[in-house]
């Protein structure tokens, strides 16, 4: 046997450990068992790299050199080995053997400086050179023996006892040592001239393969999507480039007339357009026959994200985060519960793989609930038994017990907690994934960003919901009761149509027996038929008063029932207030002075401006305000004035009567009403007039109001019209 | 000596403005439907109608109408005297050429008679300017 095959053996073992070692370390620079294998792999490199130069040394001296910096390698492999195994299996921080340890390989590293470790090198077999140990070595090995056994008894128990992931990582993490170990072993007999050729270290090349397998299908170190990605690359590269190289080359045979660099641009320019499709296809190759998932955080993140902020419709943005977590993750299953507000049950918003009962059985009580909101974590299924070891209450074990083994019947892996405001709205339970890969930590705190953006995503869906819901219900009552009012209203325009139909035509009806007997008594007064005896003069008289008093209210309800059958129109003219104000007082002056009141007519120093108006109408106004102040004053007087303004003209009439309450105030200028002391007085009238005069003054775009301090203290009623 | 044609259904008040036109020195020519008062208003043919608006049958604008197109019967006056007050028919009767629209609730025959007689003056007045 050659030695130049071990030296080949030693170069691919070096480089093979310090590729490994390099991909774990630029994965995760921070992260100690990363940064420990990196070292592991980088001293089987240096092992390995003079193994291979001592392999094709010519002279004693530079074999015994390159021996001695091969043993610097070696060394300190069993003690990093230890310590990183220890990381692996999370007992690191407990075990203080850790120092010892070091210190042990810092004893054997310097002693290599010394002849004590590698006495020399003499033929052994067909190796022209092999090293012969010094003390030190002896005692390594021996410390070697013990150490490795320790490390390989800490496999096997936390193997034991671990389940899931773990376990399946730390099976190949044994596998490779062991048999990295045993192939390494195989050399320390020809140390002490037993002639056993050391096979072994050919398989040491295995030992790079098996953890490079464990990368890839158990993401040990979680370094499997860039290995993934970086093997799908190699490949596409090497299939491209491939063609390139074989077109180049059959042009070469051919001798086609073409020019080879014209050739060779051609070919590379189709290599680099073919390059993107033919790594979609090796993609997707590996995605559909080994389940294997390209997904690279922030890629699924800002598009799940992107989508989430778009929808709005609550059924769409749930069959959304279903449908991406179950195509992205390649899952059996996936249920969105949300909880409803008030008694807190969950319902299914939407489902895909569970059965409904088992969707929902998780929350069944409210445990789960207590336990995620005291946590704020997502619960995963294999992490449970060890959850369940570290908890100390009782009642708390058993609950997760009970979780657990439901967890394992529904076949559920992972609960996502929905959190608004650190209470839980809801979650997403996952289901295993179809290539029966467990969750990564990767893939763990990138399912919690997605839970985080969903729940608010989600909550804002359900508040959207509820105030969509709540909207078109408003709308159907408004339009429902709008119907109502609008058909109530009509109903009402048609009665109040005719009511004052009925006035108008009760009044119409009333008005010919009073023109008769009107007409009567006004001939019988006047002697038309005979001459009255004289006591029949003052009753007569009397008739006379009381129809033209009737005539009057017949009058009013007529144009009262015209303003409300909108039928009131305007004769305007242009006119002098002060004169009709004139004509009205010289109509009232009588009236007054019969009962002992004082009436004043201030007329204006200067011409108040003509302004259209109807001046029939207003001069009815002037006369019923007049006519009031007279019949509710007793004692006093009444005080007319007109005045003008920059854009009305001002009438006041002033009294020291009877005055008005509040509420009268408010009253007054409302239909069939009148001030108390109307009542008081045995005053006549149906209380039309005020009524009349305003829908007046308002026909004209006028104001109407009346002042009072009070009962018994006089009123003061304002009529303004606007100069035109 | 004027002659009236006074179109009134109601008995009651035809009587009653008959004898007050009469006594106050009036030919009075009574008809007690629009019908019979265009027939009258063709015989008679009088200074002035008094023309009440709510009749049987044909009623006070229709009357009008009907004497509108006829120059002979529309020159003759014609007075509204009714106690019907609304303003759209009231303006109708202005347009078919009514010279006045009096309610007669409003005033006493005595006054009616002094409006009549004021009219009469006024045309006179107007003939002779």
């Amino acid at each position: 046997m050659s030695t130049s095959l071990f030296a080949i053996a030693g170069f691919i073992n070096a480089a093979l450990a310090i590729i490994l070692g390099f991909f774990v370390y630029y994965k995760n620079t921070k992260k100690l068992e990363n940064i420990l294998f990196f070292l592991l792999n980088f001293s089987l490199a240096i092992w390995s790299l003079f193994f291979g130069f001592w392999q094709l040394a010519r002279t004693e001296e530079f074999a015994l050199l390159l021996c001695r910096l091969l043993c610097f390698g070696s060394i300190i492999i069993p003690f990093i080995t230890f310590h990183w195994v220890l990381v692996l299996i999370n007992q690191a921080r407990k075990n203080k053997l850790i120092v010892i340890n070091y210190f042990l390989g810092l004893i054997f590293f310097i002693s290599n400086f010394t002849p004590l470790f590698v006495k020399e090198v003499k033929p052994e077999l067909f190796f022209p050179f092999w090293p012969k140990p010094g003390i030190f070595f002896n005692l390594f090995v021996f410390v070697f023996v013990i150490v490795t056994f320790y490390t390989f008894f800490l496999i096997i128990k936390y193997y034991k006892n671990s389940s899931g992931i773990k376990k399946e990582q730390i099976k190949y993490v044994f596998l490779g040592l062991i048999i990295g170990y045993i192939g390494a072993a195989t050399v320390i007999p020809l140390w002490y001239g037993i002639k056993f050729i050391p096979i072994g270290y050919f398989f040491l090349t295995l030992y790079s393969f098996i953890l490079g397998y464990a990368i890839l299908k158990y993401r040990l170190m979680d370094i499997r999507f860039i290995a993934g990605r970086t093997f799908v690359y190699l490949l596409s590269i090497i299939s491209v480039f491939g063609l390139v190289f074989i077109l180049i080359f059959l042009n070469n045979k051919l001798q086609v007339p073409v020019s080879i660099n014209i050739f060779s641009s051609i070919a590379t320019a189709i290599g680099i357009l073919f390059f993107q499709p033919v790594f979609q296809f090796f993609e997707k190759l590996a995605s559909k026959y080994f389940y294997y998932t390209f997904y690279s955080y922030q890629t699924v993140l800002t598009d799940l994200g992107k989508k989430l902020t778009q929808v709005l419709d609550l059924d769409r943005l749930s069959s959304l985060i279903v449908n991406t977590l179950t195509d992205t993750m390649k899952l059996d299953r996936t249920v969105i519960l949300l909880r409803l507000q008030g008694n807190g049950d969950y319902r299914i918003q939407k489902n895909i793989g569970f059965r409904e009962e088992n969707g929902i059985s998780l929350v069944r009580d409210n445990f789960l609930t207590a336990w995620l909101e005291k946590n704020q974590t997502p619960l995963v299924y294999e992490e449970l038994s060890l959850i369940i070891r570290d908890v100390l209450k009782k009642e708390e074990k058993e609950s997760l017990e009970k979780i657990k083994e439901n967890m394992k019947k529904i076949e559920a892996a992972l609960c996502l907690p929905l959190f608004i405001e650190n209470k839980i709205s809801g979650m997403i339970v996952l289901g295993n994934k179809i290539s029966g890969d467990p969750y990564s930590q990767q893939d763990i705190s990138l399912l919690n960003t997605l839970a985080n953006q969903s729940s608010i995503a989600l909550q804002n869906a359900k508040l959207y919901d509820q105030v969509h819901d709540l909207s078109e219900n408003l709308q159907e009552k408004v339009d429902a009761q709008t119907k109502e009012l609008k058909s109530a209203y009509e109903e009402l325009k048609v009665l109040d149509k005719a009511k004052s139909e009925f006035i108008s035509l009760a009044s119409h009806q009333l008005r010919t027996p009073l023109t008769a007997i009107k007409g009567y008594i006004s001939m019988i007064l006047e002697g038309s038929y005979g001459k009255l005896p004289g006591s029949a003069s003052k009753p007569l008289n009397n008739v006379l008063g009381s129809t033209e008093r009737l005539v009057r209210i017949v009058n009013d309800l007529l144009n009262i029932s015209k303003i409300e059958l909108g039928k009131m129109e305007l004769n305007k003219a242009p006119a002098r207030i002060e004169e009709l104000i004139t004509s009205c007082y010289e109509e009232m002056e009588h009236t007054a002075e019969i009962k002992g009141l004082k009436i004043v007519w201030n007329k204006p120093k200067s011409c108040l401006p003509e302004i259209e108006i109807d001046k029939l109408k207003i001069s009815q106004v002037i006369s019923n305000l007049i006519d009031n102040a007279i019949k509710y004053t007793q004692k006093g007087q009444v005080e007319i004035k007109a005045e003008k303004t920059d854009s009305v003209i001002r009438i006041s009439i002033k009294d020291t009567g009877e005055g008005l309450t509040k509420e009268e105030l408010k009253m007054v200028f409302e239909g069939f009403t009148r001030g108390a002391a109307g009542i008081a007085y045995w005053i006549e009238g149906a209380g039309l007039g005020l009524y009349i005069a305003k829908k007046y003054i308002d026909l004209h775009h006028g104001k109407i109001w009346v002042e009072s301090e009070g009962k018994g203290k006089g009123s003061a009623f304002y009529a303004e019209l606007p100069i035109n | 000596m004027y002659k009236i044609l006074i179109i009134e259904d109601e008995k009651l008040l035809s009587d009653m403005y008959e004898d007050k036109f009469s006594q106050s020195g009036f030919l009075t020519v009574m008809a007690n439907s629009a019908e019979q008062g265009f027939e009258l208003l063709k015989k008679e043919k009088p200074d002035l109608v008094l023309l009440d608006i709510l009749l049987p049958q044909e009623n006070g604008i229709q009357f009008l109408k009907r004497i509108k197109d006829i120059p002979e019967l529309s020159k003759v006056p014609v007075i509204i005297f009714s106690n019907y007050d609304d303003p759209e028919t009231k303006k109708k009767a202005f347009n078919l050429g009514a010279r006045d629209y009096l309610i007669k609730t409003n005033f006493t025959p005595t006054e009616i008679v002094g409006k009549i007689q004021n009219f009469f003056k006024k045309l006179e007045l107007d003939k002779v300017s």
